[in-house]
């Protein structure tokens, strides 16, 4: 088992290995290179740009500037200070969890992303658990009662989720339950976005903290409930075509419980390979969605980052989107052979 | 054609005679043909296209309007084009501070409305401790200057309060108190409108509107409503003069969003002149200014809503085809190479494609894009060379079953050259999974461009497309209804009967996979 984990793990270093490489190549192709922004200010003599430049290695080839980027260049004493005396630098490198400063905010990225964590994980958490909640019992019934009017309208309905752009979804639903269906306080019955009230400093109460969660959860989750619901049916219809359910039935089951304690809980199992696609897939919907929802989250910070040319929080974004994706993968596997005992570690 | 109609597992005899002899394509077409949702969906799409194609013509010659053409008067019209709304130039608004908007009519009473006039004054606020803000606005026109008078007391609280001016911000106590409004200055005067148990709370705005008939008498004739203003509070039941938003005055001021501030409230008037309001459009009851018909009404610049859905529609929909020609393109050629040759070209292959896949697409692309910022033509490379890694999964497989066919290995040992085996005898074959990634394909760069523009990454302004349409329609929300349905429908139906069309060619081309 552990052996098989630390497989994983070091099957995943290339992997990771050329994600880097790969943020790091887009973000020179940049017109005038990563720093052009920093470069740029009026308010800076020509001196000023030359020593920046030199500091930043930006005139380096770029094999270079990539390994400072992910080693750091305090082993360099390459920066030289007012006297002309060579001194280390002081960037650590991504491998030692330094991933620089902001540029616009002027703050270390790994405090950023921290202080935006726990929104993106609420909101995200929310949504996986929504899908699977309801995604499970539509596919098992969709499969259960195969052909029937239930069974059509879910797939037509899946089918159509995935059709309409999520951020339209989300519009469509603020409009419906922010403005024209009232509350009893004449307001909309759900707020229009934002993670929670924003008059009060104290922690919300916990329906007003649901309230605001409610639209954002179901835009995020609505394409990965289309999703379990078909891949559950697809499962389902799997397993109960097998030789030990014909068994179950031949020794006089009820059909109640061939379906779920025999079908479905065999149905389940290769859910577990869905954690690693769930995870890419809420990540990346969450771009959309905290934006709607204006969600102080990971995926709305980077689009300021990307609407500003932050460079730094860009590259990071892109190497911590990779890890996640990865450790989901690498989550989901083990979670299947765990599992299903079919499953062996090697 | 090479393959024939053995190839596809039959039901019975009687379907095998009546294929016998044709081609896998013509038997595809002859299944299509029974498919009504797939013709449907095809039918919906052909005009779409033609639509987009022909966008100028009927743009010039049907609609007669123009798609660049803007017009404030014209602004937020609203589908069948009866009904104009008062523009409110966002830029005007403040995060902090007093946004006041006033709309009256330009006669005494309420049925002649021909103008509405909107005034918008940002200030910032401070308050001494204790003390609250205040502001009347009242808009009648030649009125005389109105006094206030606090609770029981005969001297004026404030006298000459002016029209529509944010110099009636008063500092009153907090408590509760009984205004009472009175033309002139003196406690004599006709008493216009009581406003009983206002409370007057800290760190809030409360707001007195007057509105209602300056020349009717006594008490009803003028009516009054005080309410405060919270950071979302904007409701009123009735209201003709109408404070649209204002922020807290302390230092815990919220921000004022101008989401928030284009609620405003519809203004109809009955038969006796007396106002209706409701939620929604502000309507002052006129066509649009310029006699022309705009038949899904126009957007916040007046410009007409419809064409700029067909130009959009152009935009959207070439796009998405080019691009996903060049990943079909890019797909199948990696996709055969891969599947057929195996080995290090395939182990490179999945190990690149792996690679990009731990990223979601949507942040590569935002990247590239955002630090790219390319126009149209690199819009479309991108998505196509980021398009095709699915497709090249898909060939590849297919690729790899094909390789171990018999009339490959026969094809080979006859000693057919590679190029003759990969056109000849594996393409042909691919035709079906690859005209189905093809309409799926398209469907998927369809939501993916209109994403990026509706993020603001992918088409920009001037430029329509059905993104950047719904992106500028969700700043006007609920005063353009008709922004963000019509755009967002018409991706919906696109997308929705490509993938339509993508599973009746799949069910067509191989009805076994069928369920």
């Amino acid at each position: 088992m552990a052996k098989y984990i630390a497989r994983r793990i070091v099957q995943s270093i290339p992997t990771l290995f050329l994600i880097t490489v790969l943020a790091f190549i887009i973000v020179s192709l940049a017109p005038g290179g990563p720093t052009a922004s920093l470069l740029l200010d009026p308010n800076l003599t020509p001196q000023d740009r030359v020593r920046i430049a030199e500091q930043l290695g930006v005139n380096d080839p770029w094999p270079i500037q990539y390994l400072r980027w992910l080693i750091g260049d305090d082993w360099e004493w390459r920066i030289r200070d007012n006297s002309g005396e060579p001194k280390p630098g002081n960037r650590l490198g991504i491998l030692r969890l330094d991933f620089g400063y902001s540029f616009v905010a002027n703050r270390r990225v790994l405090d950023l992303f921290a202080e935006r964590l726990g929104a993106t994980l609420e909101l995200g958490i929310s949504a996986l658990l929504f899908a699977l909640s309801l995604g499970v019992p539509i596919g098992i019934l969709s499969a259960v009662w195969r052909g029937s009017l239930f069974d059509n309208s879910m797939r037509v309905l899946a089918v159509i989720i995935n059709a309409v752009p999520n951020f339209w979804l989300g519009l469509m639903l603020i409009l419906l339950f922010g403005v024209i269906i009232k509350g009893p306080d004449g307001k909309g019955l759900l707020p229009m976005g934002s993670r929670c009230p924003t008059t009060l400093e104290t922690c919300p109460p916990l329906h007003e903290r649901l309230n605001h969660l409610l639209l954002p959860m179901i835009v995020l989750g609505g394409g990965g409930l289309a999703g379990y619901s078909r891949y559950l049916r697809a499962s389902m219809l799997d397993v109960i075509g097998q030789d030990y359910i014909r068994t179950a039935r031949a020794k006089g089951l009820k059909d109640r419980t061939v379906w779920f304690a025999h079908g479905a809980r065999n149905a389940l199992i290769p859910l577990a390979t869905f954690l690693g696609p769930a995870i890419a897939g809420v990540w990346g919907g969450a771009f959309i969605t905290e934006q709607i929802f204006s969600w102080p989250g990971i995926g709305r910070l980077t689009l300021q980052s990307l609407t500003a040319l932050d460079y730094p929080m860009i590259m990071a974004v892109t190497v911590f989107s990779a890890i996640a994706t990865i450790v989901g993968f690498i989550i989901s596997d083990i979670l299947y052979a765990l599992i299903d005992p079919r499953i062996r570690f090697n | 054609m090479a393959v024939r109609a053995n190839v596809v597992k039959l039901k019975d005899e009687d379907e095998a005679k009546f294929y016998a002899g044709q081609s896998l394509l013509q038997l595809a077409l002859r299944r299509l043909r029974r498919d009504t949702l797939t013709l449907i969906a095809m039918a919906i799409v052909l005009i779409l296209v033609l639509l987009a194609i022909f966008a100028p013509v009927i743009e010039q010659n049907i609609l007669n309007v123009s798609y660049s053409r803007t017009d404030p008067n014209n602004a937020f019209l609203p589908p069948g084009g009866t009904a104009r709304l008062v523009y409110l130039p966002d830029h005007r608004y403040r995060s902090q501070g007093l946004n006041v908007v006033v709309m009256h009519d330009r006669g005494a009473g309420g049925r002649e409305i021909g103008d509405a006039h909107v005034d918008i004054q940002p200030r910032q606020l401070t308050t001494k401790e204790g003390m609250a803000n205040i502001l009347i606005a009242h808009a009648s026109f030649g009125t005389p200057a109105i006094s206030v008078f606090l609770d029981d007391q005969t001297r004026p609280f404030a006298a000459r309060i002016a029209q529509n001016s944010l110099s009636n911000l008063l500092e009153i106590p907090v408590g509760r108190h009984t205004l009472t409004f009175r033309r002139g200055s003196s406690a004599e005067g006709e008493l216009l409108a009581v406003l009983r148990d206002v409370e007057i709370k800290p760190e809030t705005l409360t707001t007195a509107v007057l509105f209602g008939r300056l020349e009717g008498e006594g008490e009803a004739a003028l009516q009054a409503k005080a309410f405060s203003i919270n950071s979302r509070d904007l409701a009123v039941d009735t209201a003709r003069l109408h404070v649209i938003h204002a922020s807290l005055s302390a230092p815990r001021a919220v921000n004022v969003r101008v989401m928030d501030v284009v609620r405003i409230p519809e203004i109809k008037y009955g038969e006796d002149g007396s106002a209706i309001v409701e939620r929604g459009l502000f309507t002052t009851g006129i066509s649009a200014m310029d006699g022309r018909t705009y038949i899904l009404g126009t957007d916040d610049l007046g410009r007409d809503h419809l064409s700029r859905l067909l130009y959009a529609g152009q935009i959207s929909l070439s796009i998405a085809f080019a691009a996903a020609i060049i990943s079909i393109v890019i797909g199948v050629g990696v996709g055969i190479v891969a599947g057929f040759y195996g080995g290090l070209i395939d182990d490179a292959v999945n190990l690149f494609i792996a690679t990009v896949s731990s990223l979601p697409t949507l942040l590569i692309l935002l990247i590239l894009v955002a630090v790219l910022n390319p126009g149209p033509g690199v819009l479309v490379l991108v998505l196509g060379l980021l398009g095709w890694f699915g497709i090249c999964r898909l060939v590849r497989g297919e690729t790899l079953s094909i390789r171990a066919r018999e009339y490959i290995v026969s094809a080979r040992s006859i000693g057919a050259p590679v190029s003759r085996i990969l056109f000849v005898h594996v393409l042909p074959n691919l035709l079906s999974v690859v005209i189905v990634a093809l309409a799926l394909d398209i469907g998927n760069l369809i939501l993916v461009e209109s994403a990026l523009s509706f993020l603001g990454f992918g088409i920009k302004p001037p430029s329509a497309s059905w993104g950047n349409m719904l992106s500028n329609a969700q700043t006007f929300f609920t005063k353009g209804v008709h922004l963000v349905i019509f755009p967002g429908l018409m991706i919906s139906i696109t997308v929705l009967c490509l993938y339509i069309i993508g599973d009746g060619l799949r069910d067509a081309f191989d009805p076994t996979l069928k369920r």
